[in-house]
């Protein structure tokens, strides 16, 4: 499969890629509150809400251009005063990725979305890239009115079993044959909603991951 | 703020935690020798949540079961709390010393074990979350019928610099009425990533790398939960405190 002969080209490359980025196992920690202007106060009397949260989503792409999506302990809301949340002793994606008590919850008050999402003992391989981490964490919270924030714990990140020291900052790239690795992705969007995903694995043609992803937007 | 002086204090003293079946026929006695102290827990009102992951380590000998204490982590997922009037969450933990796998997504309490404490550190932000579960060993289901109370403590909005989350978990055994007897598993509580519990004073700020997140959100007019009267709280958490 392509998946497997794209790997065993690149291991000796993304060690090389990886050299100036790797040092001992770490934690990461960021925030991206407060970088972006508060959005504009909704003048609705019912808040338009989106809270999700999940321990992984995946896209694997076919051959023929055809994508098959999958995902782990997920779960969401869409209005205000809710709650959704799930739990798993392990979880697994065959050939692809498992990883143990997943736990994915979001909740809403009349004025604020926070979403979290866990997992321990992720051991993936995506086109033979080998990602592994002890434990990892999403949250992402909006109160309404004010822009987004979000917040990801990663222990003990390892990529074809090099430690990868998480800086902290939001959107922590590494390189890897056919694609990249983002950690602690941050996004927000004009309405203030706030995208964490812990890692993002994107490989050209072969697989979109997505491990603990945590929203929370209310306008 | 309360002192913990001005908190209600009981003294269990045990020769008892029990004796439980675990797998196999494995029969459990655990066995308290000193005092606990017991302090009055509550539903939180206004009530909040509370969601975490991570690991925690088990040192042999810092921990109270029949099963194996090798030094290998632990792992947990969980959401707990108040929302219309009810609890809920789920608790999933797996401990890797011993195959150990625990499972609930049935909530019974969500309390404050500490209200108003200022001391220990952060005790105030620690919360129990308790339930009944499904237990297993190495896959296979644990006979009976289980409860356990979860302790989670977010230390880190107390500091700077933070000291590390905290984490602890008893489960017991339910008679048929659903009131907690004897304790089979106890792992006091202790800071993420670490191996020792915590003891009172302790919060582990420089010795640990990591392990995972605690977060206690915010209370709010929305989160309501049941009231539950401390002998109510007891039968669904069992007596054993974690520590902190």
């Amino acid at each position: 499969m392509g998946q497997t002969k794209h790997g065993r080209s690149g291991l000796v490359l993304v060690a090389v890629l990886m050299a100036g980025l790797l040092a001992l196992p770490s934690t990461g920690l960021a925030q991206l509150g407060g970088l972006l202007p508060p959005p504009p106060t909704s003048t609705s009397t019912t808040p338009t809400v989106v809270g999700n949260a999940s321990a992984a989503q995946v896209v694997l792409l076919g051959l023929l251009g055809t994508a098959t999506s999958t995902s782990l302990a997920s779960t969401g809301i869409s209005s205000a005063n809710a709650e959704s949340d799930v739990g798993q002793d392990t979880g697994s994606i065959p050939s692809l990725l498992g990883a143990e008590v997943l736990n994915a919850a979001t909740y809403s008050y009349p004025d604020q979305v926070d979403s979290a999402v866990s997992l321990a003992n992720l051991n993936m391989s995506v086109a033979g890239i080998g990602i592994y981490a002890d434990s990892v964490v999403a949250e992402a919270s909006q109160v309404l009115g004010a822009a987004g924030s979000g917040t990801s714990y990663i222990d003990n990140l390892s990529i074809n079993g090099m430690p990868v020291a998480v800086t902290g900052a939001p959107n922590q790239t590494i390189w890897v044959p056919g694609g990249q690795v983002i950690i602690n992705e941050q996004t927000i969007s004009s309405t203030g909603t706030a995208v964490v995903n812990a890692l993002h694995v994107a490989i050209t043609g072969v697989a979109d991951v997505v491990i603990a992803s945590a929203t929370a937007g209310i306008s | 703020m309360k002192s913990l002086k001005t908190n209600k204090k009981i003294s269990v003293i045990g020769p008892i935690l029990g004796a439980a079946l675990l797998a196999g026929g494995l029969l459990l006695a655990l066995q308290a020798s000193r005092p606990t102290p017991v302090y009055a827990h509550e539903v939180p009102s206004p009530c909040d949540f509370t969601t975490g992951g991570g690991f925690i380590l088990i040192a042999p000998g810092t921990a109270s079961s029949p099963l194996a204490e090798t030094g290998h982590k632990a792992n947990f997922g969980l959401v707990g709390g108040c929302k219309n009037g009810g609890f809920f969450g789920h608790v999933n933990y797996v401990d890797h010393n011993n195959g150990l796998h625990v499972s609930s997504d049935t909530i019974t309490a969500y309390v404050n074990p500490c209200p108003g404490c200022s001391l220990p550190p952060a005790a105030n932000n620690a919360r129990d979350i308790c339930g009944t579960a499904d237990v297993s060993i190495n896959g296979s289901p644990v006979p009976g019928t289980w409860g356990f109370r979860v302790r989670t403590i977010d230390a880190e909005q107390q500091s700077s610099p933070p000291p590390k989350d905290k984490f602890g978990i008893h489960i017991h055994s339910l008679d048929s009425s659903g009131n907690a007897g004897n304790t089979a598993y106890l792992v006091p509580t202790r800071c993420l990533a670490s191996n020792s519990p915590t003891g009172t004073v302790m919060t582990c700020s420089a010795t640990n790398p990591g392990g995972g997140d605690i977060e206690l959100h915010k209370h709010n007019r929305s989160n309501t939960g049941p009231s539950l009267t401390e002998d109510q709280i007891s039968a669904r958490c069992g007596a054993n405190d974690l520590g902190y």
